[in-house]
């Protein structure tokens, strides 16, 4: 009996002591961010914005009466000489304890891009409760402007970035890339980051497009058909490629599969060189004017589309090595086959000067509903 | 020594090594995979399981040898009375060492991740009376509990684990053959801490019911852990590469937070944190009991139960005087390699000495 009372007592004890009871949070006391951004401030370094959605706008309004607010969410904005500093006046304008916890997108300006990504990640990084599958885009609209429009489907902006690039069909429109993939390639060296851009267009977000980093700066950007072919080369399973045959002729695909294989040789002298090989498979969905591709001429529009893609890769990758960037990651290639010889080279003074050898192969893998 | 009133079966320590291997030595694994070997640091892993088989050797043969005795009775048989209580003390200094290091990492992991605002006293408190209840139950109450728990942490684990290689890349892993000087070799000595519990088998022998299935439980046991463990290294560097692994304190709760199932499930994170912090807080009462044990046959006064009401201060102490993780890290990193050379020196000596002072056998059975 005494033994009892002893463990219960015991129990209450350590029970008063449950850790909950420091860190218990009521949900109504959270201002649960959708999305961060972070931007050069006019008077301090960092300017930091957060999109909060305005309580009770997030579950429809009840049938017969209108919804109170325009718009679903809101933005709190802080400048300071740190991030830290920017974000305590953030924490300083709202009545609730901004929760990261459920963030979806993290916006990073063009400016601050231009800087150190590697730097303005970290303060959002150490947040033990930042979910590592955030979006990270970059945008080269003011974004404050940008995160304030009320999209036309009036969604979260975190949300419809989240929404965007869970359809797999969008994925080679602009290559997305979750924060902790941004991370890994910063600190691997032997690739450099890419992210998506978004901007405003029709009253809408429109994402398409890809900024390019070289060693965590961002150095140029990539067109919405510059990125359809970047995912080529990475492989890619559900891109689009129009093929013009003639002036009034052309043939349309999406369903683009690639898969791709590379081969590096370090000569005797020095001389890297890259062999690319790209097979490329697609469905036809569009033909114009609309006609039953026979198989003589499935022969030449695969032709033809072998040596579209082979221009537009090998014209993307000069881009790319005239700006220094290596999204692609052939640093990757170069280590794996030859380790020792890595640890003494600069990636960054081979790469622009490395030969790259692009081969390409395509079929026609599906014609739809008509022949 | 107080008798338990049954022994252990070859199911029951096959729960609980594994329970104590797996749980220690997954969390910090990929780390040291990838800052002493780098992208194929997994080699240094499957090195110092090697290097166990042996180590399993020889607490087997040491079992046999004294099947009715525990280290802590049977050193002063073989070195002698004085230095035989003296190994004693530093065979229990080196699990008092593993238990302070072990239970302080994990109440500093769940400071990171889920208590910002409690104070640590806090969280050494909570979890220390965890331990201690779970030590006051004994090696059978122990046991069983590790079998209890064993079939769902198993499975949340080896979902968590294998979900995580969603993003996996064969590139961050490659070359898979590449020899580096001795950086292999060094770091199998670093990773040889999972293993470092194997020790404490030496004290619960004299439970074992069928001891000629002792080594094959053994082996299984620390086989299965140490599959659970490469897997979890493969995914931390093939996931993020060996830099990418360095940047993060917890890897392994990273690689298994962003395995993230759209519409099903949406981190696999939380479940792999609750099965591992359910096996490690099993496994660090067992390590609990068997100090506990230990010291009340090596005094020869009272027994474990009342050591580990004793020990508590003592135990609580030791892990308030490590609150700074960067501090632990640097601890941990040191502890790693003497931690290597005394399991595999002691248990070296241990047994030449008994081999060649005729120690052990028949006689000694009794």
């Amino acid at each position: 009996m005494l033994r009892k009372t002893l463990i219960i007592l015991l129990l209450f004890i350590i029970m008063s002591f449950t850790s909950g009871c420091w860190d218990v949070q009521e949900i109504s006391r959270r201002g649960i961010a959708s999305t961060v951004f972070f931007d050069s401030g006019k008077t301090s370094s960092v300017k930091i914005g957060i999109v909060i959605p305005v309580p009770g706008t997030q579950i429809p309004p009840v049938q017969g009466t209108t919804q109170q607010f325009q718009k679903r969410h809101f933005i709190i904005l802080g400048e300071g000489k740190s991030a830290l500093e920017a974000w305590t006046k953030v924490h300083s304008n709202v009545a609730t304890d901004i929760f990261f916890g459920q963030i979806r997108a993290i916006i990073l300006s063009e400016e601050v891009a231009r800087g150190n990504i590697n730097d303005v990640l970290d303060f959002v990084g150490r947040f033990p409760l930042i979910p590592p599958n955030t979006n990270v885009l970059l945008t080269k609209n003011d974004p404050e402007k940008l995160l304030d429009l009320k999209n036309e489907a009036n969604l979260l902006p975190g949300n419809y970035i989240d929404f965007y690039f869970q359809i797999p069909g969008k994925r080679t429109l602009a290559l997305p890339l979750d924060l902790w993939r941004v991370n890994s390639i910063v600190d691997k060296k032997w690739q450099d980051s890419y992210l998506p851009i978004i901007e405003q267009s029709q009253d809408n977000y429109r994402i398409a497009g890809t900024a390019v980093f070289s060693e965590n700066s961002m150095v140029g950007e990539l067109d919405m058909d510059e990125t359809q072919t970047l995912a080529l080369i990475m492989g890619s399973d559900l891109g689009y490629l129009t093929l013009p045959l003639n002036d009034v002729k052309l043939v349309a695909f999406h369903k683009i599969k690639s898969q791709t294989k590379t081969e590096i040789t370090v000569s005797d002298t020095g001389i890297v060189t890259f062999d690319v090989k790209l097979k490329i498979t697609g469905g036809v969905v569009e033909s114009k004017p609309q006609r039953i591709i026979s198989k003589d001429e499935t022969e030449r529009i695969e032709n033809e589309a072998e040596t579209l893609t082979k221009r537009k890769i090998e014209a993307l990758l000069t881009k790319l090595q005239g700006l220094n960037s290596d999204p692609v990651g052939f640093g990757g290639k170069y280590r794996i086959k030859y380790p020792r010889q890595w640890a003494n080279i600069d990636w960054h003074q081979v790469y622009p000067v490395a030969i790259i050898n692009v081969h390409t192969k395509f079929s026609i893998k599906s014609t739809g509903l008509f022949k | 020594m107080l008798k338990e009133k049954t022994g252990i079966g070859p199911g029951l320590l096959f729960m609980i090594l594994y329970a104590t291997l797996f749980s220690l030595g997954v969390m910090q694994s990929p780390y040291v995979a990838a800052e002493y070997i780098g992208n194929n640091g997994y080699w240094g892993l499957v090195l110092a399981f090697v290097l166990t088989v042996g180590l399993i050797i020889l607490l087997n043969s040491l079992g046999r040898k004294f099947p009715k005795k525990s280290i802590i009775q049977y050193l002063p048989v073989v070195c002698g009375t004085f230095l035989g209580k003296i190994l004693g003390l530093i065979y229990l200094t080196f699990i008092f060492a593993i238990l302070i290091l072990s239970s302080n990492m994990t109440a500093l992991q769940s400071g990171t991740y889920f208590l910002f605002r409690t104070p640590s006293w806090a969280i050494f408190l909570l979890y220390l009376g965890v331990l201690t209840y779970i030590a006051h139950q004994g090696i059978e109450g122990i046991t069983r509990l590790a079998a209890f728990i064993f079939p769902v942490t198993f499975i949340l684990s080896l979902m968590a684990i294998g979900f995580s290689f969603q993003s996996f890349e064969l590139d961050n892993i490659r070359p898979i053959f590449f020899i580096d000087g001795l950086k292999i070799p060094l770091g199998a000595v670093q990773l040889f801490y999972p293993f470092f519990p194997l020790i404490t088998v030496l004290m619960i022998y004299p439970y074992l019911t069928e001891k000629r299935k002792g080594f094959k439980t053994i082996l299984g046991a620390t086989t299965l852990a140490f599959f659970m463990i490469l897997a979890t290294i493969i995914s931390g560097i093939g996931n993020y590469s060996a830099p990418g692994v360095l940047r993060y304190s917890w890897p392994v709760i990273e690689v298994t937070r962003k395995a993230n199932l759209p519409f099903i499930l949406q981190s696999f994170g939380l479940f792999f944190t609750v099965s591992w912090l359910t096996l490690t807080l099993t496994g660090l009462g067992f390590l609990y009991y068997i100090l506990a044990e230990g010291i009340a046959q090596l005094l020869g006064v009272l027994n474990y139960k009342w050591f580990t009401l004793i020990l508590f201060p003592i135990i609580y102490s030791g892990m308030i005087l490590l609150t700074e993780i960067i501090e632990v890290r640097y601890i941990f990193s040191f502890f790693r390699v003497s931690g290597f050379v005394f399991t595999i020196g002691f248990l070296l000596f241990v047994w030449l000495l008994a081999v060649i002072r005729r120690r052990g056998g028949k006689k000694d059975a009794a």
